[in-house]
């Protein structure tokens, strides 16, 4: 089949080409736009048949003597128009120019936030229907606790009718080896139901199934598209070969998706396995999906939920004491971290629109009271109401297309901007693009201001007196003042407002960086080393490896100490044990986190030793069980900081171990959070296969170099440990504080576009009252008044418009200070010192905006203004 | 030069009398349109030569240009 021209062009070339030659000329274009497309392409034949067809227009109309179609003198007259309106913009360059520039800047950073925030929020999702997905996690007095067992599991798939498909996964690193450097590989080990329940489908081969999970069967891995394409170049014969994960063999299956990356950006899935010995009820290992059935509600299924978890505690009230079970939509699990700020930075967007819109406005009204004489003579020589109307409605089209189409660029920039500088840890960060429905979006909200502020002029122009307008603008300001400064006010109140809220987050963010983290990060680097049971099967393989490992690192030139740990400070990962005091009736027992760490490891970290004694190397395995705690855990279990040689129990029954010191207290999960107790082991008297090898550098040493080392001696001893996160120790501290930076920078950001969009406006308002009232003030002047008079009528208006922007805009401050409270950290929402500087830097603002126009007041001429007047 | 100067230039020739055109048959790959032929009419193929002949003559009139 032919392929049709674009049919608009096509229907106004019909209806502009005399009736003689029409027929061969659509012919001819016709034709060449056949071959075109095929010689290159249907978009590109298009755009060319545009080019000829806009050409062919303008020909016509230049040699059309009468008779021309109405579009045609339509498209004449919008051409007439614009010239107008460009002259006028070349009359007032700077005011078009900061019109255009403003709307632009608003429209294209609230494109860049909420895209940003849209990429954050919803593309975490695994599935679009992710509202009919719940977890269903144990909650130990109405706290989220761990994942759940393999028997509960069972239970959940037989408690049926109000689940769909219920399934379950664990996450894991693994060591990727065998193609090209050991790599640390994310991965999610699933079961049969995990694909078929977000309906994914695979792009090749197939996913996991049943069969995969028999006793026996080869251990099945699904690729990541990402993972697929980086690794085998999107090859297809990928399928059948074999990755090596922590020595074990898996088979590759097939290929899921590139939309799919649940759970935590998952770069493959496995086929789940559970050792037969963690199957228990107290291994809890599996975290739990499940589909609602069609028609059943959350509230429907936290009901049943409760009723399962009712049975299981009559059942086995010695495992599930005390305990519940929560059901929530995956989506507000999911995004549970990012909401908040998401939210505020949208109100933040939304409000700096607004700011931007209000500019535009003040900008617009400014120009018809610029033009009204100009209308008057053009209404005294007979132009028509409605072309009057047209001659405004191209001039506000004119600024918008211009300001959006600069918007559109000021997006793209701003939202690489934005993740260039979202932490790496951020999940969703390389989903954050211009959003296009949210880009257009913002512009129809900027076309709908400009449209709302060109509808008051010209309603205003429908109405005109020739007379009044020709006699003079100074009436028709006079009628707007209230409308020009309620404007300036509201923009000030937008800027005041975010600039409370950004002056809050920011003084937070500063405390948070400041908290003692109970350790000192600079000047180390970490190690993570992992060695996989499968190679290592027991201590007697592995203790000697990481003491080796330990040893060359306390050789190393620049190291000043070495030392091994279990579990590091602001990680996630959390080891618990109940411990109590040899007495069971003085105190309960308490639950506290357990940590082995080597003889180094506070000298490493440089954790203060309090009391006693740190671990040495005469603390080893044969030697009596010794223990250092924390001085948190000493106060809550005797109350007293000084418990060296006392005795303290825990773990397995007749589990002992005499206290030998007391060290400082670390931020264990967040910084922000309270340090919970730590009870120190000996590495030799407790080792472990994962660890992280920690190296303090002598003074003056870079972390960076460190880290290099590190990687050189870990790949001495076992090629296949992945080294990819050998990190400074710097960088745990540096992503506990990476989210709190990221939403500070962001509104921080934004509240600064608002002040000077704020301050701009002020700015051109200002000048434009004083301008407007020049004759008045030149009145003043020649009659005696004084300079300070003038400037006393010029300061009254800006101090009018001042207090009503800053009434307004503290008290939706302060209200928004209250949403985002949770994100405030050591800092109250109603922190003065941030409302003092919010105060100070507005008024700040508005004196430098005026003091230009007011310059301009006292230079006017009197004699001069008094004769124009 | 465009195709629509083309279009306006040929329809002034027309007009002056110096082309001749005829629609063709309507094709397919055109949308079922004819398409125009144009022929040189004698007059004009007359008033060429003289134009050229003219020319010839005003340069054959200029002096020699010599580079000093």
């Amino acid at each position: 089949m032919t392929p049709h021209p674009p049919r608009f062009a096509e229907s106004l070339l019909r209806r502009a080409l005399p009736p003689g030659d029409r027929d061969d000329l659509l012919g001819d274009l016709a034709e060449l736009y056949a071959a075109r497309v095929h010689a290159a392409g249907r978009t590109r034949a298009s755009l060319e048949y545009w080019r000829e067809a806009l050409a062919l227009l303008w020909h016509a109309r230049r040699s059309t003597t009468g008779g021309a179609s109405k579009t045609l003198q339509l498209l004449t007259g919008l051409r007439h128009d614009a010239a107008a309106a460009l002259r006028l913009h070349r009359r007032r360059p700077l005011q078009s120019l900061t019109a255009v520039l403003m709307l632009a800047t608003a429209v294209g950073i609230s494109t860049a936030v909420l895209s940003a925030a849209q990429a954050l929020v919803f593309d975490r999702l695994p599935t679009t229907d992710a509202d009919r997905v719940v977890r269903i996690d144990e909650t130990e007095k109405g706290e989220l606790l761990r994942a759940l067992s393999e028997p509960d599991v069972q239970d959940w798939r037989s408690a049926g009718h109000i689940f769909g498909e219920v399934a379950a996964y664990s996450t894991a690193g693994r060591a990727l080896t065998g193609l090209g450097d050991a790599e640390r590989v994310q991965l999610a080990s699933v079961d049969a139901d995990f694909f078929p329940l977000f309906r994914v489908r695979p792009i090749v081969g197939r996913l996991i199934a049943t069969d995969d999970l028999a006793e026996g069967a080869p251990r099945a891995a699904v690729l990541s598209q990402r993972f697929w394409q980086s690794r085998f170049g999107g090859d297809p014969s990928a399928i059948g070969r074999t990755l090596v994960l922590d020595h074990e063999p898996y088979q590759i299956v097939g290929v899921a998706p590139a939309t799919f990356h649940y759970p935590d950006d998952a770069l493959l899935w496995t086929s789940l396995r559970i050792e037969p010995v963690f199957r228990g009820r107290l291994f809890h290992l599996l975290t739990v999906v499940a589909r609602l059935a069609d028609q059943a509600t959350l509230t429907e299924a936290q009901a049943a939920a409760d009723v399962v978890a009712a049975d299981l505690a009559r059942r086995d009230p010695e495992v599930h004491r005390a305990r519940g079970v929560a059901v929530t939509l995956l989506a507000a699990y999911l995004t549970r971290d990012v909401r908040t700020p998401m939210h505020f930075l949208l109100l933040a967007a939304a409000l700096v629109l607004l700011v931007g819109c209000i500019n535009v406005s003040g900008v617009m009204l400014v120009r018809t009271t610029d033009r009204w004489r100009e209308l008057g003579t053009r209404a005294a020589i007979g132009a028509g109401r409605l072309q009057l109307i047209r001659l405004i409605a191209t001039d506000v089209a004119l600024l918008t297309t211009v300001a959006t189409g600069l918007g559109v660029g000021v997006a793209v920039a701003a939202t690489s901007a934005v993740r260039r500088l979202a932490p790496a840890t951020l999940a969703a960060r390389e989903h954050i693009a211009v959003d296009r429905e949210i880009l257009l979006w913002c512009v129809a909200m900027a076309a709908a201001a400009a449209i709302l502020t060109g509808a008051e002029p010209a309603v205003r122009v429908a109405r005109m007196r020739v007379l009044e307008a020709l006699g003079g603008a100074s009436r028709a300001i006079t009628m707007r003042r209230f409308a020009r400064h309620a404007l300036v006010a509201a923009q000030m109140a937008g800027a005041v407002a975010l600039l409370v809220c950004s002056l809050l987050l920011l003084r937070s963010f500063v405390q948070m960086v400041r908290v003692d983290s109970g350790f000192r990060a600079e000047g180390a680097a970490i190690a993570p080393v992992r060695l996989p049971l499968r190679k290592y099967p027991d201590r007697e393989r592995y203790e000697p490896l990481l003491q080796a490992l330990l040893d060359r690192a306390a050789k190393t030139e620049g190291i000043s100490a070495a030392a091994l740990a279990f579990m590091m400070p602001l990680s996630a990962g959390r080891f618990v044990v109940d411990v109590r005091l040899p007495e069971p009736a003085t105190r309960p027992p308490i639950e506290v986190l357990l940590n082995t760490v080597s003889a180094d490891y506070f000298r490493a970290m440089q954790i203060p030793v309090v009391r006693g004694r740190a671990f040495t190397t005469a603390d080893i395995r044969t030697s009596p069980q010794v223990a250092v705690v924390s001085a948190r855990l000493a106060r809550t279990l005797w109350g007293r900081v000084d418990v060296v040689d006392e005795w303290l129990h825990g773990g397995s029954p007749g589990e002992r171990w005499r206290v030998v010191g007391v060290v400082g207290d670390v931020k264990d999960r967040e910084l922000t959070a309270d340090p919970q107790p730590v009870l120190y082991r000996a590495f030799a008297q407790f080792p472990a296969n994962f660890v992280t090898l920690i190296a303090r550098g002598e003074r003056g040493d870079s972390a960076d170099r460190l880290a290099a080392q590190l990687r050189v001696l870990i790949a001495g001893i076992d090629r296949d440990i992945p080294t990819d996160a050998v990190a400074p120790l710097q960088s745990l501290v540096d992503a506990a504080v990476a989210r709190a930076r990221f939403v500070t920078i962001l509104v921080a950001a934004f509240a600064a576009v608002a002040v000077a969009i704020a301050v701009v406006g002020l700015y051109a308002a200002i000048s434009y009252t004083v301008q407007a009232r020049a004759p008045e003030i030149g009145l003043r002047l020649a009659l005696g008044a004084t300079r300070t008079a003038v400037v006393r009528v010029v300061a009254h208006d800006v101090g009018v418009m001042l207090v009503a922007g800053l009434a307004v805009g503290l008290s939706a401050g302060l209200t928004g200070a209250q949403a985002i409270r949770q994100l405030l950290f050591d800092v109250t929402p109603w922190d003065g010192t941030s409302l003092v500087l919010t105060v100070v830097t507005i008024t700040t603002a508005a004196a430098l905006g005026s003091a230009g126009a007011l310059r301009a007041a006292l230079r006017i001429d009197p004699a001069r203004t008094l004769h124009a007047g | 030069v465009t195709r629509a100067a083309l279009y306006v230039a040929l329809r002034r020739l027309e007009e002056k009398g110096w082309l001749r055109s005829e629609l063709g048959e309507p094709t397919p790959e055109r949308g079922g349109r004819a398409k125009r032929y144009f022929r040189v009419t004698p007059a004009a193929v007359a008033r060429l030569r003289r134009t050229r002949d003219v020319l010839v003559d005003l340069w054959a009139a200029i002096p020699q240009l010599q580079a000093k």
